[in-house]
């Protein structure tokens, strides 16, 4: 894969990994969802998470943003190191981790605009008194905040801007995907997790997507994403992490976790990586556009 | 490069338009609030119940063909949208003459004053449900706690009106507090049915708690208020000119509904109603963009019973005299019903339900049975025909400069400046 020399101070100066997980298990009454997963995460990365349905990709990032609380284990991210465990999801994105939605989530009757300003929430401050009496630093704050919607929307070119005034529900799926990405761009966080960006789109927009996720990591944005197609996650991850009922089964470069034996019999079945069969890399070429 | 058209309505940024474009628009809007105010005012000043049944399937006529005119509709709401201060100004000044046209009939300024009173509590409950999505239908009991503090302290303790008025508004902020906290475990019909538990219950005590709201007494003998040494029940003369004692009360709300709209349109217009109307759309992903969703429901809860306070404040100090009878479930309906029939999230949508759902039962008087019958009839009309309610609330839209988009739209695809993590 070829990439810009990042030229990213943070990556440089980092010494220790932004996201260190620790034997993180998350029970469901008597489902394991995710068992002792231990993972980490260096500055600047851009890290992919693959696994077939219900192996406990979702539930991970549920627990990474805070929506489910940690059954045991410890999440520690950036430097000085902050405890993510118990802590809710909204003061886990005011430390700096935002997310996308596998099934989107957006605010169908807000602006395109007012998407964008929500992902910036935890830029804006502004109680409820100073909202009140309208002060002047709250005046400035609200057209620094649109000038960088704007500026945020820009990363799609026209696509996004130019519905800039319209509602959320009225955009293509294409473009509610872009969007979700944009909202979580405006939050400027230490930390992206993408949860199946491309998801139901067509391989000219998943080229597309491969991109932009580049471009992002190019900015200097860390990336952690989940994600079923392999070219995709070919083309942008430097590290593949295979997860498999709730555990890690395999982690390194893509081709080496496609043709480990057990990523291959996740996907496949027992068997499978005996008989010589197909891991899920060999699909990738004809996935791709 | 694709074409891009950043406003789709067809009214542009005030500025882009020639002062004889904006005159004649201004103009425009006045005209249609004059013809809607005298429509208003003709139906008020018919005295003969099937006269004013007929005037009022003209009217119903009329709208249901305004409704097939997409394009009135839409350029009358654009002007609304654009020239919102034209709006406050021309509305102003009809409101304020409304007394003077009614000089001779008490009972008509009366009942506007009542209408205001419910437009406070409506646009109350219009920050609750319109803007944070939060379905309380136990509205009613904020009311009530704004009637009995502001009342019980001027019966009691001889507080003044004006140290009761706002006390009244904590104290209903108090107990929409009490709610929230354990009705937050719950949300959408769940949450309804809590607070309709919450308006049953509250009402039970009204009548049983007789050390508090004397029981099914009532609070008696509620002073009016003063102002400068001016007694609220006493008339008012101005040039020779005597308008009835109800004129301070209709004042008295115009006033404070001015206030509240202003409070709504600056919340909604500002983060806290940006996190609001996030939290109503989709409140995980409004969870996870930072939005404490705790604190702002209950945020929401307070400041909608705060003006139901108000208004129950006000309505005891009117009618002096205050009843559980006034709280019951009815009551909490039907401020619902002036949400939902004006337009959920809309402040002047929600304004004109609340004089609507007052004015029209109270007209009807003289159909004793019927007049339930056709009131319900007419909202269900409503709800049929306009769902999104009588006036909806307009997406705000942000001014773009073109200039600035095309140079984002060039760059993009290169890196942004500005959009980086932040350290």
């Amino acid at each position: 894969m070829t990439k810009d020399p990042r030229p990213s101070p943070e990556a440089a100066g980092a010494d220790q990994p932004i996201l260190r997980i620790e034997g993180v298990s998350k029970s469901f009454g008597g489902i394991r969802a995710v068992q002792n997963l231990n993972l980490s995460v260096e500055t600047g990365e851009v890290v992919a998470i693959i696994g077939p349905n219900g192996s406990g990709k979702t539930t991970f990032f549920n627990l990474l943003s805070g929506l489910y609380p940690v059954t045991s284990g410890s999440i520690e991210f950036d430097d000085p190191p902050s405890s993510l465990v118990g802590l809710p999801a909204h003061k886990i994105n005011e430390l700096g981790i935002a997310r996308t939605f596998q099934t989107l989530r957006l605010f169908p009757n807000l602006t395109v605009a007012e998407n964008v300003l929500i992902g910036m929430n935890r830029h804006l401050n502004g109680g409820f008194l100073q909202s009140l009496l309208r002060t002047p630093a709250i005046v400035e704050d609200e057209k620094k905040a649109e000038e960088r919607a704007t500026e945020t929307l820009g990363f799609f070119g026209p696509r996004l801007l130019s519905m800039y005034n319209e509602p959320a529900y009225s955009l293509s799926y294409a473009n509610r995907r872009r969007l979700e990405i944009a909202r979580v761009l405006a939050s400027r966080p230490k930390l992206i997790l993408l949860d199946e960006p491309v998801a139901g789109m067509n391989p000219t927009e998943t080229a597309e997507i491969m991109e932009d996720i580049k471009r992002i990591n190019t900015m200097g944005f860390t990336v952690l994403l989940i994600e079923h197609d392999m070219a995709l996650v070919r083309g942008v991850a430097e590290r593949v992490i295979a997860l498999d009922h709730g555990t890690k089964i395999a982690e390194g470069s893509f081709d080496d976790v496609c043709n480990d034996p057990e990523v291959i019999e996740a996907y496949l079945g027992r068997g499978a990586a005996a008989a010589g069969g197909a891991a899920p890399a060999s699909d990738a070429p004809e996935a791709r556009p | 490069m694709p074409e891009i058209d950043f406003i789709s309505s067809q009214i542009r940024k005030d500025d882009d338009r020639s002062t004889a474009e904006r005159v004649r628009d201004r103009l425009e809007l006045t005209g249609y609030l004059v013809f809607f105010f005298i429509l208003f005012l003709i139906g008020l000043a018919i005295k003969d119940a099937y006269l004013l049944m007929g005037y009022l399937a003209l009217v119903g006529a009329g709208a249901f063909m305004w409704r097939k005119l997409p394009r009135l509709d839409q350029r009358f709401r654009d002007l609304v949208q654009v020239h919102k201060g034209q709006m406050v100004l021309v509305m102003s000044v009809l409101l304020a003459v409304y007394p003077l046209i009614f000089a001779h009939d008490a009972y008509l300024v009366h009942l506007g004053a009542l209408a205001g009173i419910f437009v406070i509590v409506a646009l109350g409950l219009n920050i609750t449900l319109g803007f944070a999505g939060l379905l309380d239908v136990g509205f009613a009991v904020y009311f009530a706690a704004g009637a009995y503090t502001s009342a019980q302290l001027a019966v009691i303790w001889d507080v003044d009106f004006w140290v009761g008025l706002p006390l009244g508004g904590l104290v209903a902020a108090f107990f929409g507090f009490l709610v929230a906290w354990p009705a937050l475990r719950v949300k959408g019909h769940y949450l309804a049915m809590v607070t309709l538990g919450y308006g049953l219950m509250m009402n039970i005590l009204h009548r049983n708690l007789k050390g508090v709201t004397n029981g099914t007494d009532g609070v008696i003998n509620i002073p009016a208020p003063t102002i400068f040494g001016h007694d609220f029940l006493s008339p008012i003369t101005v040039f020779g000119f005597t308008l009835p004692f109800q004129t301070n009360f209709y004042y008295l709300t115009l006033i404070l509904i001015a206030i509240t709209m202003l409070i709504s349109y600056r919340l909604l217009n500002s983060n806290i109603g940006r996190r609001w109307e996030a939290m109503r759309e989709d409140d995980v992903a409004a969870h996870c963009f930072g939005i404490d969703l705790t604190f702002n429901k209950v945020l929401a809860f307070s400041t909608g019973a705060f003006f139901g306070g108000i208004g129950g404040a006000v309505f005891a100090h009117m009618i002096g005299f205050v009843h559980p009878d006034n709280f019951i479930l009815l009551t909490s309906i039907t401020i619902l019903a002036m949400v939902l029939i004006g337009g959920m999230g809309s402040i002047w949508g929600v304004a004109l339900g609340a004089v609507l759902l007052i004015m029209i039962p109270e007209r009807l008087r003289d159909f004793e049975v019927l007049r339930m019958l056709l009131f319900g009839l007419s909202m269900a009309l409503i709800m049929i025909f306009r769902p999104q309610g009588l006036f909806p609330s307009q997406r705000r839209r942000r001014e773009l400069e073109s200039a600035r988009v095309e140079e984002l739209i060039k760059a993009s695809g290169k890196e942004n400046a500005h959009v980086r993590p932040v350290d």
